[in-house]
């Protein structure tokens, strides 16, 4: 019993980050059917600045904030140098950003070598939490991870629902067209997403990055999680990368805990038993 | 509405001289490896690499060109052939007569099975299906290490038939070109037969296919299954190419690079993965030997880039492009007075696409 709440919390931890990391991806998409493969690179590179510059500035918050404000940065000029230019050709842009998330990856590799590399988190935030019954004990930056993932979700869901600037957004994914013809600057909202969701990159690496170590092959291991979690939920939905993490988190745990070598069948089994059942995924709208 | 990529290829050059072409291309292949310098490098390192990776790269290229899918998980099929030859032949034995029939088949009934689920989605989302596809095998690969050995791989001897050993690299090019040649002219026999003429009429318009009585979705799991079974092909070569096979042969590196053969190459046309895989091929071998001061994946990746964003027809659709940038170049004067946006390249064959139904058309 003890095991199964601990696996349990490991696979709301997941779910936690996976919702972080596919947040950004599926707002990216859901606005301007861009396929950002270069997410997982995003969050990698999240993660290092956060590490560099956490060490040199000597604060983890500086550290983060300098990891969510790089990322966004570099995601924005990703879009405004290299993707403006065919925002129709979906096709086009993903391959792009695949040439992206190629050199980022290498230079990346080049800069903080083979290395495996953790965020270090100041004391108040680490440390043990006494659950109270069975003797289970968590660490108590596993809970923040799982309380920001809640925040940000909940924000992230009042900025669609209730803001003029996410019924723009909301517009922009029925008809960008019409959107532009009422005399609104789709390209500021679509420059403004794209900030958005890198930042939110950025920030799943930096926080991710004090819990799960930070290594080369790091952006494909999250990049294939956003996938899938946008994939299940449905892409373009935010609800939709909630469930679909929640599901990829859990089942990816919970095979790790009791039938390690079927973990990555059964995650990817999920994916294939929806995209069987359901292709547009569980919160998707058919396209 | 015929696709603007097929129209643009037979239009382009006059028989003769796609012809003439063609025999130059096969005496220049034929004689390549006896007039070389330093043929451990040119015959091995260009040359065979060159073929195989050209011949997963034709896989895709056949399949993005008829259907419009453009695939991620060529890789898998690869990697399931190879790895079924080499562990028929070490642990069980058996001769590669036996495997490497076995493996090729067992790979092309897994693109079958992986067909029927990743074709139900297109564009993008096919990329995603499968790149998560390729990423699964690279997984079980490694943690299925009874069978497979895990990170170290599985070693093979290379074979020997009427007297020929594979050890010899001239011996190894040659069954590499006829093993190419012979899928290469397979592949543009089959452009021509009714079933990829109903490919190419689903990949323009899926609706009136539909309509017309086609199984939509048959022909669409048909044609994945025959590029999966290229792609096991050269599964087996590059097992013997590496006298070996290891999980890092078809990690998503691999996937991706294979991926950037077939765009560098040109989508439009058959020949160009062959193009795309011996240009990529030596471009890395320059950047590993410091003629350029580029880490290899960096350059590959700005090749990549720069294809992307200034050559979208890749290397087959190239000399058609630079016509087209020197009359804008020429032109250019005009152009700035008539406020015509200059950095607008010119519509040109799209890489890979969406059915070209309009959604909004349709009730």
């Amino acid at each position: 019993m003890q095991q199964f709440l601990l696996i349990l919390l490991n696979g709301l931890t997941s779910a936690a980050l996976f919702f972080l990391v596919a947040s950004g991806l599926t707002l990216i998409f859901g606005m301007m059917r861009v396929v950002n493969l270069a997410h997982g690179g995003f969050y990698l590179l999240g993660g290092y600045v956060a590490f560099s510059a956490g060490r040199a500035a000597d604060s983890w918050v500086l550290g983060v904030v300098a990891a969510v404000v790089a990322v966004a940065v570099l995601g924005l000029a990703m879009h405004q140098i290299l993707l403006r230019w065919f925002e129709q050709q979906d096709m086009r842009v993903a391959l792009v950003t695949i040439g992206v998330s190629l050199i980022l990856a290498d230079q990346l590799l080049f800069v903080y070598g083979g290395r495996a590399y953790e965020v270090s988190v100041p004391d108040p935030l680490r440390g043990p939490v006494d659950l109270g019954f069975l003797d289970l004990v968590y660490p108590r930056y596993r809970f923040l991870l799982m309380a920001l993932a809640i925040v940000v979700g909940i924000l992230l869901w009042l900025l669609i629902t209730r803001t003029r600037f996410g019924m723009i957004v909301r517009a922009g994914v029925d008809d960008r067209d019409m959107v532009s013809a009422t005399g609104i600057n789709v390209r500021l909202v679509f420059a403004a997403v794209f900030l958005l969701g890198a930042g939110l990159a950025g920030l799943a690496g930096a926080i991710g990055g004090g819990v799960f170590s930070l290594a080369p092959t790091t952006d494909v291991e999250y990049l294939l999680y956003a996938l899938i979690v946008v994939i299940v939920g449905g892409m373009g939905s935010i609800p939709g990368a909630a469930i679909g993490a929640l599901l990829v988190g859990l089942v990816s745990q919970l095979a790790l805990g009791y039938a390690p070598p079927l973990a990555s069948i059964l995650t990817f089994g999920l994916m294939i038993v929806v995209l069987a059942v359901r292709p547009q995924g569980l919160m998707g709208r058919p396209a | 509405m015929t696709s603007p990529m097929v129209a643009a290829s037979s239009r382009r050059r006059p028989r003769v001289t796609r012809v003439a072409l063609g025999v130059v291309l096969v005496v220049v292949l034929v004689l390549f490896p006896l007039v070389v310098p330093r043929p451990d490098f040119w015959v091995v390192s260009i040359g065979i690499r060159g073929l195989w990776l050209g011949i997963i790269a034709l896989s895709l290229t056949w399949l993005a060109k008829h259907t419009g899918l453009l695939s991620l998980g060529q890789l898998t099929f690869w990697g399931v052939s190879a790895y079924t030859v080499a562990i028929l032949a070490t642990t069980y034995d058996l001769s590669y007569a036996v495997a490497i029939p076995a493996g090729v088949l067992l790979a092309t009934a897994v693109g079958a099975l992986v067909g029927m689920v990743a074709v139900r989605t297109q564009g993008v989302y096919f990329l995603m299906v499968t790149l998560a596809v390729s990423q699964l095998a690279y997984f079980l690969v490694l943690n299925a290490a009874d069978l497979t050995r895990g990170h170290v791989g599985i070693s093979v001897p290379r074979p020997e038939f009427l007297g020929l050993s594979l050890d010899d690299r001239n011996v190894f090019y040659y069954l590499s070109l006829l093993v190419a040649g012979l899928l290469f002219v397979t592949c543009w026999y089959l452009s021509r037969t009714p079933f990829g003429l109903a490919l190419q009429g689903i990949r323009d318009s899926p609706d009136r296919m539909r309509a017309l009585g086609y199984n939509v979705y048959l022909h669409r799991v048909a044609a994945f299954t025959v590029s999966s079974g290229i792609a096991a092909v050269s599964g087996v070569l590059a097992l013997f190419y590496n006298g070996r096979v290891t999980p890092g042969g078809i990690d998503l590196m691999r996937s991706i690079e294979v991926l950037i053969v077939s765009v560098l190459g040109g989508i439009g046309a058959l020949a160009g993965s062959f193009l795309g895989s011996f240009s990529l091929t030596t471009l890395q071998n320059f950047a590993q030997e410091d003629f350029i001061d580029l880490r290899r994946m960096t350059l590959t990746g700005l090749v990549f880039l720069l294809v992307l964003l200034f050559f979208r027809g890749g290397i087959v659709d190239l000399p058609r492009q630079l016509r087209v940038y020197a009359r804008s170049a020429l032109r250019l004067p005009d152009r700035v007075r008539g406020r015509h946006r200059v950095g607008s390249a010119p519509p040109t064959p799209p890489i890979a696409t969406e059915p070209r139904d309009d959604p909004k058309g349709s009730p």
